[in-house]
């Protein structure tokens, strides 16, 4: 027992340490300050956490989820990455990205119940 | 002004619309109906005088149950459902912490009745919990004719999420409780002897003597019992206290008990949850601590505050899930819940390990 609560402390100080922007559901845009007018407004997904890095600030984040192209946006559920939206070289997201997003949400909720 | 109406009429339509699709959206309306054959009796025969064999086994008839309701619970990642559809027997372990696995409104209403074991039951369960980032609130009342089970509990409470995983609360909480603590009839013998209640129920006993040695000497003096029919029901006291005079007192219990109805106490509580998934390890864990109360509802003389003569007893509930897929062959779990509530205690533990061969 006592292995055991020891075991549940160590992987608990793991858990808190792990990448929180991967919790649960999370939309996460990767951009930078030169992009700006790309980017889709998230402010409205009030069903999932969001989160908005910019590469001058976050590099790190940019450099584990191999960011090619910005802004990109990232679904993630519990940690794994569920949906990936790139801009690419037009620095454009395609046309109702924010539409598919919320229909993705939406999917991975309705999971749940 | 016609047109002004017009649009504030139709702005609120929308909106209600709006409204009554946030409070429906993921929910379900099930009914089921469910037949078993009922648990294994042992076959019980009588043999006559003639030599005769008889079945006597007791026939008993299928069990079954007739659910319905609506609900609109998430359940926790850990929790795989159960089966594809609902049919009203779903336990969810979200029910048990202050959070849930989703923000909003949650809510359960659900109705059954059926048969088990020979014995006719009722069930219902009335949920509606709201989470939100700073406060949480939940309505609860259920009665289970299986378990005779039967509270109402309402709790209000602040949140302060600490990071995403790790959150506090703290608020007031009503329960509903049956007089806990009080005992009718200890309460009864310190008054009365214990035969002054068999009389109150139609019983009598007649006294009488053995004189073993046979000298004219009472050795043994015992009373024989006699039921309102004047029928003999037991030989001696030992023999009523241990068989009819337990009815009596189960009886006696319930009647004062129902008499005094049910009390209502208001707790500050103070909570915390923590909630951490990945596939291969999870955590989940809750508690919470209820150190001051106040007597709100009831009769207070029966009151558990009056009955241990403090209002800072420590009432309190914890929780832990975890799993841990230790490599893809090899996993084990862990589930524990204690609820200390009143002179109460609930303890559920569950420990295991799976090996994929």
């Amino acid at each position: 027992m006592k292995h055991l609560i020891l075991s549940i402390l160590f992987l608990t100080s793991f858990a808190i340490s792990a990448q929180e922007y991967k919790d649960e559901i999370s939309v996460v845009q990767f951009s930078a300050s030169f992009v700006k007018d790309s980017e889709i407004n998230l402010s409205k997904l009030n069903e999932c956490h969001v989160y908005t890095f910019y590469i001058e600030k976050n590099k790190k984040h940019f450099d584990a989820e191999s960011i090619k192209y910005l802004p990109t946006i990232l679904l993630f559920q519990n940690g794994k990455e569920i949906m990936r939206v790139e801009t690419g070289i037009s620095m454009k997201f395609p046309e109702n990205t924010d539409k598919q997003i919320r229909k993705k949400i939406e999917e991975l909720i309705g999971n749940k119940f | 002004m016609k047109k002004i109406l017009l649009l504030l009429l139709l702005m609120s339509t929308s909106v209600n619309a709006q409204i009554f699709k946030d409070i429906f959206k993921y929910s379900t309306v099930f009914g089921s109906y469910t037949e078993t054959s009922p648990l294994f009796t042992p076959e019980q025969y009588f043999v006559t005088q003639a030599g005769d064999v008889m079945n006597i086994t007791p026939e008993t008839s299928n069990d079954y149950t007739i659910s319905f309701g609506i609900r609109k619970i998430a359940r926790m990642d850990y929790e795989n459902r159960e089966n594809r559809f609902y049919d009203g027997s779903e336990q969810n372990m979200s029910l048990s912490s202050n959070i849930g696995s989703v923000k909003g409104l949650e809510y359960l209403f659900q109705f059954s009745k059926g048969r088990q074991q020979g014995r006719d039951f009722k069930s219902e369960r009335y949920l509606i919990r709201y989470i939100a980032n700073y406060w949480i609130a939940k309505v609860e009342m259920q009665h289970n004719g299986l378990i005779n089970l039967d509270y109402k509990t309402a709790d209000l409470r602040l949140r302060l999420p600490i990071g995403k995983k790790f959150s506090i609360s703290a608020g007031g909480a009503v329960r509903t409780h049956l007089p806990y603590g009080y005992s009718p009839i200890s309460d009864y013998l310190n008054d009365n002897n214990w035969w002054d209640l068999a009389y109150d129920y139609g019983f009598q006993d007649i006294g009488y003597y053995i004189d073993y040695d046979f000298d004219g000497q009472a050795d043994e003096i015992d009373w024989y019992w006699l039921n309102e029919d004047g029928e003999r029901v037991a030989d001696t006291d030992l023999d009523f206290r241990k068989n009819d005079y337990t009815d009596i007192v189960t009886d006696y219990n319930e009647r004062e008990l129902d008499a005094i109805g049910i009390l209502g106490t208001l707790s500050f509580v103070v909570g915390a949850d923590y909630y951490y998934f990945r596939d291969k390890f999870w955590l989940h864990s809750w508690g919470n601590v209820f150190p001051k109360h106040q007597h709100i509802y009831g009769d207070e003389d029966y009151s558990y505050e009056t009955f241990i003569g403090k209002d800072n007893w420590l009432d309190f509930n914890y929780g832990i899930v975890f799993g841990w897929n230790i490599s893809k062959n090899l996993g084990i779990f862990t589930e524990h819940e204690r609820t200390q509530f009143w002179d109460k205690n609930l303890v559920f533990t569950k420990v295991g390990i799976n090996l994929k061969l």
